[in-house]
C-alpha cells in the first residue's frame, strides 16, 4: 500500500512540475491556477516525497512569531549554544537543524530533508545572515540529542521581513512536532494562531509553549492564555510549557523547560513521544489533507480552461458576426449572366440566327445611346463613372480590410474587459501583432482569384448546371422563350422587308429590336429569376466563409494562440494524469 | 486655504471627474477622487486641535501609556489579548470632534491634543483592524507603540505603510528595562521602509503610572516619560500643530499628484504617437477625398465652361458679344431644360450644384452636396486603422460612423467656400476680361471695318454711274457672316481656355483648402484633446507642489 502511494505521489509531484513548467510563459495564470496552493505544495515537496525517500525519525521545528524566544527554546532543547539569542525581532532569518552527530551527517547529505540544501554550520551568526540560495539549512551537531529526534530553528512568521514567513513555512511542512513558542503579547495574534491551526488542520503535533509569562499566582495568567491559544488553534488538550520572564538565567541553557502542570519537562516529553504512531498519522492526515487539497486545485485547472474555452468561442463568433458584415457584389457586367447562360444552351439553328440578330440589336443600341447622350450631354453636368474589375476588386479589399482592422479593435477592447488571467494572454498578443500585414493576408486569402465578377460568373455557372438539370419543365419553358428571343428580330424584319422591298427596315430594326429584346429578357427574369437563382446569396455565402477562414487564421488564431497553448496544457495530458495520480493515491489511502 | 491650494484641488476634481473613453485614466479616478475628498475633508478642518493615535500590536502597552499620560485608569489594561475593543478618545474639555460611537473621555489637561487609544491591529479579531485603520484616516499625529517583543510585525506596518509621508510619526518604545534598547534597530527598519520619526521616546509607562497614582514626583525608571510629557505639553504648541497638519495635507497632495503623474506620466508617448496617427490619417482621408471631387467635380470641363459661358452671356456687349449670347443661350438650353423638368434627368445632381455655386447669381439656390458612398468608404477605411490604434493605446474605440457627418458636411463646406469663392472669382473675372471694351473693340473692328467698308461702296456706288458688280451685296453677306463665324469661334475657344484655366487654378486652391488641418476625425480629435489637457493638468500640478 505504502508502495503504491509514493508512486502515485511521486508521480503527482512529477506531473505538477510539468505543469508548473508548462505554464511558466504565463505567469499571470500560472498565479492564478496555482493561487493558494502553497501550502499543500510544500506539504508535497517538504513533507511526503521525502518521507518517501528520507528514514523516518521525529522532525521538531521550533516555531512562533518573532522575538518570542524560539533560538532561546532551541538552546534549552539542545542544551547549549546552537543558535545566537538576540533581543532584537526578526534575528533569525536561516533555519537551523540539530541532531545528533549521525543524523547531522545524514541531513548534510541530502537524506532528511532533501528539499533544503544542506550546509554545515561554521559560524553560529550565519543564521542571522541572508546569504546564499533560497531553501539553505543549516546543520549543527548537538551531541547530546537522541538520534531519534531532530530539532529545528526557524525563522518568524509574521515580521515585516515576509521572506521569512515562506522559510517558516516550508519548516512547518517538514516537521512533525511544533512546539509553538508564544509570550503574553503573541499568543492571540492573527498570523500566529492562523499558522499553527493550519498546522494541526494538516495533522501535526503542536505543543504550546508560553515564553516570558508572568510566574505570579502559579502562572493563573498564563494558563489563561494558553487556554485560550488552545482554544483558538482547535487542539485537544495538549501538553502545554511554561517559561517564566527571567533574565538573570537567559543564558543558562542546561535548565529544563516545565510542563505548566509540573510532571515531564519539554525534553522529556518529546522523547516520550511515539514517533512511530506520529509518522503515521502525520503522513496519513497529510496525505488526506494533500488529496483533499489537490482535489480543489484540479476543479480550478478545469473552471479555468472552462473559462479559456469560453473566451475561445465567444471570439470565434464575434468574426463570424463580423464576417457578415462583408457584402461581396460582383460587378454590372454579370447583369445578363442568366441571359447568356440560357442564350449557351440554344440549338444550333436557333444559335445562329440569334447570333445574327442579337448582333443587329447591339448595333442598334450603341446607336441609340451615342444619339442620346449627345442629346443629354449638355444636361448632364456629371457623368456617372463606370466602375471597373480594379475599383471593384479594390473595393472589395477595402472592405475586407476594414472589417478585420475593426474585427482586431473590438478584440482588443474587449480582450481588456476580460476577467481573469484570460485578459492579459489576449491583450498581450494583440500588442504583438502586425495588424497591417494580418489584415492584408486576410484580404489576399479572401480574394482569391484577380476578378470578382469572374469568380462569381463561375460560382453561378455551376448553380445554373444543377438547377437546369433538375428542373426540366421550367427548362423547356425557358428554352421556347428563349427561341421566341433569337428570332423575333428575323421574324420582325423579313415580312417588313417583302412588304415594303426594304425600305425602312434598318429604322424598325433600331427601334423594335432592342425592346423586344428587353421585354423577353424581363419576361425571364421576373418569371423565373427570383424563384430560382438567388445564387448570388449562396455565392455570398461562400465569400463570407472564406473571409471567416481568413480570419480565424490571421486575427483571431494570434489572438487566441496563447490561450489555446494554455488550454492544450490544461486540458492535454499532464492534467489527465495529475487526476489519474490522484485517484490512485486515494485508492491507496 | 491658500487660492492656489483652492486651484490645485479644483484641478484635481476635475481630473477625479473624469468619464472620458481612456481606459487607463479611468482606472486612476475613482483611488484620486478618494484622496481629494479627504484632501477637501482636510483643508475644511480649519480647527486646532491635533488628534494623535496611540497605534501598535496588541500587549505592547498603548492604554498603559494613556493610563500614565493621564494619571488615571482611564482605559482598560489587561494581561489577556485584546484588551482594547474599542477606540477611546481623550480630550481636553470643550472640544467637540465627529468621533461616533468610539468611548470619550474629558477632562484632558493637555491643551489642543486629542489622544487616542487604538485596540490592536494584530489579533484575531479582525473588526478591530477596520477601527485602527479608520482612527488612522481620522489622526494627525501616529504615535507607534512598541515593545521590545513587538515592533516589527507585518500586522501593524501593513497599516502605516499606505499612509507614510501624509502623517507624522512619533515612536514609543514602551516597558523599557534595562538599558538594552531596540531604538536604533527599529529606527534602521523604519528608514529602511521610508518612514520617518519626528521623535523617538523610551518609556516604562507603568512605572510613571504608578508613581503618579501614588502621589510622587518624578523619579527614577521611568525613562524619557517626562520628556514625552514636555513634548506633548509644551513642543506641540499651536503653530507646531498647524505645521503638522499642514505637512499632513501637503505630503498627501504631494502624494496624490505623484501617484497620478506615475500613472499617466508613461502615457504622454503613446498620446503623441496617435496624435501623428492622427495627422496622418487626415492627411490620408484629404488625399483621397480630393481624389474624388476631382474625379467626380473638376474633370467636368463643362461645368466650367458652362459657368463662363454664362457669366460671359450676362456682360457679352458688341456684335461678336451678342452673337455669342445667342448661341450661348441655345447651347446651355439642355441644361437649363433640365432644371425645368419636374423629374431630374442629370441624375447625380452634385455638379449641377458646384455649377450653380460657381455663378454669381443663385440659379439653382441649393448647397453642394457630396454625400456619395465613395466618401463614406474612404472615411471608414482610414476610421478603422484609427480605431484599432486608439483601443491599442487604451481608450474605447469611438462609435463607428462617429464624426461622418461632421467630416462630410467639413468637406462640403470647404469645397463650397473654394467654389463660391476663388472659384467663382476666377470665372468671373475671366468672364469680365472677354467681355471687356478692348475686347469687345478688338472682335468687333473686324466685321464693324467691314460693314462699314461695304456700305460706303453701296452709297458710292448709288451716285456713281459705275454700277456694283452682281452678288456683291450676297457676296459681302458670306464674307460677313464667315468674319463673324471665325470670331465666334475664336471667341468660343478663348472661353473654354479660360474655363479650364479657372478649373486649374480652382483646384490648386481646393488642394491647399482640403490639406488643411482639422479636416476629419472630429470626435477622435477631442478625445485627444481631452487626454492630452489632462496630461497637460498633471504636469502643472507637478511642477505647482513643491517636492
Amino acid at each position: 500500500m505504502q508502495d503504491d502511494l509514493g508512486r502515485s505521489l511521486g508521480g503527482f509531484d512529477a506531473a505538477l512540475a510539468r505543469l508548473w513548467r508548462d505554464l511558466a510563459g504565463q505567469p499571470a495564470l500560472r498565479g492564478h491556477v496555482f493561487a493558494g496552493t502553497e501550502e499543500w505544495r510544500a506539504l508535497l515537496a517538504y513533507k511526503l516525497v521525502p518521507h518517501l525517500v528520507g528514514e523516518g525519525c521525529l522532525v521538531v521545528a521550533v516555531t512562533g512569531g518573532t522575538n518570542t524566544g524560539k533560538s532561546t527554546v532551541v538552546n534549552l532543547l539542545v542544551g547549549m549554544e546552537a543558535t545566537p539569542v538576540r533581543t532584537t525581532a526578526a534575528a533569525t532569518c536561516r533555519p537551523l537543524l540539530a541532531g545528533s552527530p549521525e543524523r547531522a551527517a545524514q541531513c548534510l547529505q541530502g537524506k532528511l530533508v532533501p528539499e533544503f540544501t544542506p550546509r554545515r554550520l561554521e559560524d553560529p551568526e550565519d543564521v542571522i545572515r541572508f546569504e546564499g540560495p533560497e531553501n539553505l539549512l543549516y546543520v549543527c551537531e548537538a551531541p547530546n540529542l537522541p538520534g531519534r529526534i531532530v530539532i529545528l530553528d526557524t525563522p518568524d512568521i509574521d515580521s515585516i521581513e515576509t521572506r521569512n514567513w515562506e522559510v517558516a513555512n516550508h519548516i512547518r511542512a517538514a516537521g512533525d512536532v511544533l512546539v509553538a513558542t508564544l509570550t503574553p503579547e503573541k499568543y492571540k495574534d492573527e498570523r500566529v494562531v492562523d499558522f499553527f491551526r493550519r498546522a494541526h488542520a494538516a495533522g501535526r503535533v503542536v505543543l504550546p509553549l508560553l515564553n516570558k509569562a508572568n510566574p505570579a499566582n502559579g502562572f493563573a495568567a498564563g494558563r489563561q492564555q494558553l487556554e485560550e491559544f488552545i482554544r483558538d488553534v482547535g487542539l485537544e488538550s495538549p501538553a502545554c510549557f511554561i517559561l517564566p520572564h527571567d533574565y538573570e538565567s537567559a543564558h543558562d541553557y542546561a535548565r529544563p523547560i516545565p510542563a505548566l502542570g509540573g510532571g515531564e519537562t519539554l525534553r522529556e516529553h518529546i522523547e516520550r513521544l511515539d514517533t512511530a504512531a506520529i509518522k503515521r498519522r502525520v503522513y496519513h492526515d497529510t496525505v488526506a489533507r494533500f488529496a483533499g487539497e489537490a482535489e480543489s486545485f484540479l476543479e480550478v485547472v478545469d473552471e479555468t480552461a472552462r473559462q479559456m474555452k469560453r473566451v475561445v468561442a465567444e471570439f470565434e463568433d464575434r468574426a463570424r458576426q463580423f464576417a457578415l458584415r462583408y457584402d461581396p457584389a460582383p460587378g454590372p457586367a454579370v447583369g445578363g449572366l442568366f441571359h447568356e447562360f440560357v442564350q449557351s444552351k440554344r440549338g444550333p439553328v436557333a444559335r445562329g440566327v440569334g447570333r445574327i440578330g442579337s448582333g443587329v440589336a447591339r448595333g442598334a443600341a450603341s446607336l441609340g445611346r451615342a444619339l442620346r447622350h449627345a442629346v443629354l450631354r449638355r444636361a448632364q453636368l456629371e457623368r456617372p463613372t463606370a466602375e471597373s474589375e480594379s475599383d471593384l476588386q479594390r473595393r472589395h479589399r477595402e472592405s475586407i480590410e476594414r472589417i478585420s482592422r475593426d474585427l482586431a479593435t473590438s478584440f482588443l477592447a474587449s480582450g481588456r474587459n476580460l476577467a481573469g488571467p484570460a485578459a492579459d494572454m489576449v491583450a498581450g498578443r494583440l500588442d504583438a501583432l502586425d495588424l497591417e500585414a494580418a489584415v492584408k493576408r486576410v484580404a489576399s486569402e479572401t480574394l482569391r482569384c484577380e476578378s470578382i465578377s469572374d469568380d462569381f460568373r463561375r460560382h453561378a455557372e455551376r448553380t445554373l448546371e444543377n438547377w437546369w438539370n433538375d428542373h426540366r419543365g421550367k427548362r423547356q419553358v425557358l428554352l421556347a422563350l428563349d427561341t421566341v428571343l433569337a428570332i423575333m428580330p428575323a421574324a420582325i424584319a423579313v415580312p417588313i422587308s417583302i412588304y415594303v422591298g426594304g425600305i425602312g427596315l434598318p429604322e424598325t430594326m433600331i427601334v423594335a429590336g432592342p425592346l423586344m429584346e428587353q421585354f423577353i429578357v424581363r419576361v425571364i427574369e421576373y418569371q423565373f429569376g427570383d424563384a430560382m437563382f438567388d445564387f448570388l446569396s449562396p455565392w455570398r455565402d461562400e465569400q463570407r466563409a472564406h473571409l471567416v477562414t481568413a480570419l480565424n487564421k490571421h486575427l483571431t488564431g494570434p489572438a487566441l494562440a496563447a490561450v489555446r497553448e494554455t488550454l492544450a496544457s490544461l486540458e492535454g495530458e499532464t492534467a489527465a494524469e495529475l487526476r489519474g495520480w490522484l485517484e490512485q493515491c486515494r485508492q491507496a489511502l | 486655504m491658500p487660492a492656489s491650494l483652492v486651484e490645485i484641488l479644483n484641478e484635481l476634481e476635475r481630473i477625479a471627474a473624469y468619464d472620458g473613453p481612456w481606459k487607463p485614466l479611468r482606472r486612476e479616478t475613482r483611488a484620486l477622487g478618494e484622496r481629494v475628498r479627504e484632501l477637501v475633508a482636510r483643508e475644511s478642518h480649519e480647527d486646532d486641535v491635533l488628534v494623535i493615535a496611540l497605534v501598535g500590536g496588541s500587549g505592547v502597552g498603548k492604554s498603559t501609556v494613556l493610563n500614565a499620560l493621564a494619571g488615571d485608569h482611564l482605559a482598560e489594561t489587561s494581561e489577556f489579548r485584546p484588551c482594547t475593543s474599542q477606540p477611546t478618545v481623550y480630550h481636553p474639555p470643550g472640544v467637540s470632534l465627529d468621533f461616533g460611537a468610539w468611548r470619550r473621555i474629558s477632562g484632558s489637561a493637555l491643551e489642543n491634543l486629542v489622544i487616542v487609544d487604538t485596540p490592536d491591529s494584530d489579533t484575531v479579531v479582525r473588526e478591530h483592524r477596520a477601527l485602527v485603520a479608520d482612527v488612522l484616516a481620522k489622526c494627525d499625529l501616529i504615535m507607534l507603540c512598541g515593545s521590545q517583543e513587538k515592533y516589527l510585525d507585518e500586522a501593524t506596518w501593513s497599516l502605516l505603510r499606505p499612509l507614510q509621508g501624509e502623517r507624522s510619526m512619533v515612536c514609543v518604545e514602551t516597558k523599557a528595562q534595562g538599558p538594552e534598547s531596540i531604538e536604533e534597530h527599529w529606527r534602521a527598519r523604519l528608514r529602511e521602509q521610508g518612514f520617518q520619526i519626528a521623535a523617538y521616546f523610551r518609556v516604562n509607562a507603568l512605572r510613571t503610572l504608578d508613581r503618579k497614582l501614588a502621589g510622587n514626583n518624578p523619579g527614577d525608571g521611568e525613562f524619557d516619560f517626562p520628556k514625552l510629557e514636555r513634548f506633548l505639553n509644551n513642543e506641540l504648541s499651536a503653530e507646531r500643530i498647524a505645521r503638522i497638519k499642514r505637512a499632513n495635507a501637503a505630503g498627501l497632495l504631494a502624494k496624490t499628484v505623484a501617484r497620478l503623474e506615475d500613472s499617466v506620466a508613461g502615457l504622454r508617448p503613446a498620446v503623441d504617437a496617435l496624435n501623428r496617427h492622427l495627422v496622418q490619417g487626415d492627411k490620408a482621408v484629404a488625399r483621397e477625398s480630393l481624389g474624388i471631387v476631382e474625379r467626380r467635380l473638376f474633370t467636368e470641363s463643362y461645368l466650367w465652361h458652362f459657368a463662363l459661358g454664362r457669366e460671359v452671356g450676362l456682360r457679352a456687349k458688341g456684335i461678336v458679344g451678342t452673337l455669342y449670347r445667342m448661341v450661348e443661350a441655345v447651347r446651355s438650353l439642355p441644361a437649363r431644360a433640365a432644371g425645368w423638368l419636374p423629374w431630374n434627368l442629370a441624375r447625380p445632381d452634385a455638379g449641377r450644384r458646384a455649377a450653380s455655386l460657381l455663378i454669381s447669381r443663385e440659379v439653382f439656390e441649393e448647397d453642394l452636396a457630396l454625400a456619395s458612398e465613395e466618401i463614406a468608404r474612404v472615411y471608414r477605411n482610414r476610421q478603422s486603422e484609427l480605431g484599432f490604434a486608439f483601443a491599442r493605446t487604451g481608450f474605447d474605440p469611438p462609435p463607428e460612423d462617429a464624426g461622418l457627418d461632421e467630416y462630410r458636411k467639413e468637406l462640403n463646406d470647404r469645397v463650397a467656400a473654394v467654389l463660391r469663392g476663388p472659384g467663382r472669382e476666377d470665372v468671373v473675372r475671366r468672364a469680365r476680361w472677354l467681355t471687356g471694351w478692348p475686347a469687345v473693340i478688338a472682335a468687333d473692328s473686324v466685321p464693324g471695318f467691314f460693314l462699314l467698308y461695304a456700305g460706303y461702296r453701296i452709297v458710292h456706288e448709288f451716285f456713281t454711274p459705275q454700277a456694283l458688280p452682281p452678288g456683291y451685296i450676297t457676296h459681302a453677306a458670306v464674307v460677313l457672316f464667315i468674319l463673324l463665324g471665325a470670331e465666334l469661334f475664336a471667341m468660343s475657344l478663348l472661353a473654354r481656355a479660360a474655363a479650364w484655366a479657372a478649373r486649374t487654378r480652382a483646384l490648386n486652391a481646393l488642394q491647399i483648402a482640403l490639406y488643411a488641418p482639422d479636416l476629419a476625425f472630429r470626435p477622435e480629435r477631442r478625445i485627444l484633446e481631452d487626454a492630452r489637457r489632462l496630461l497637460d493638468t498633471v504636469d502643472r500640478l507637478k511642477r505647482a507642489i513643491p517636492q
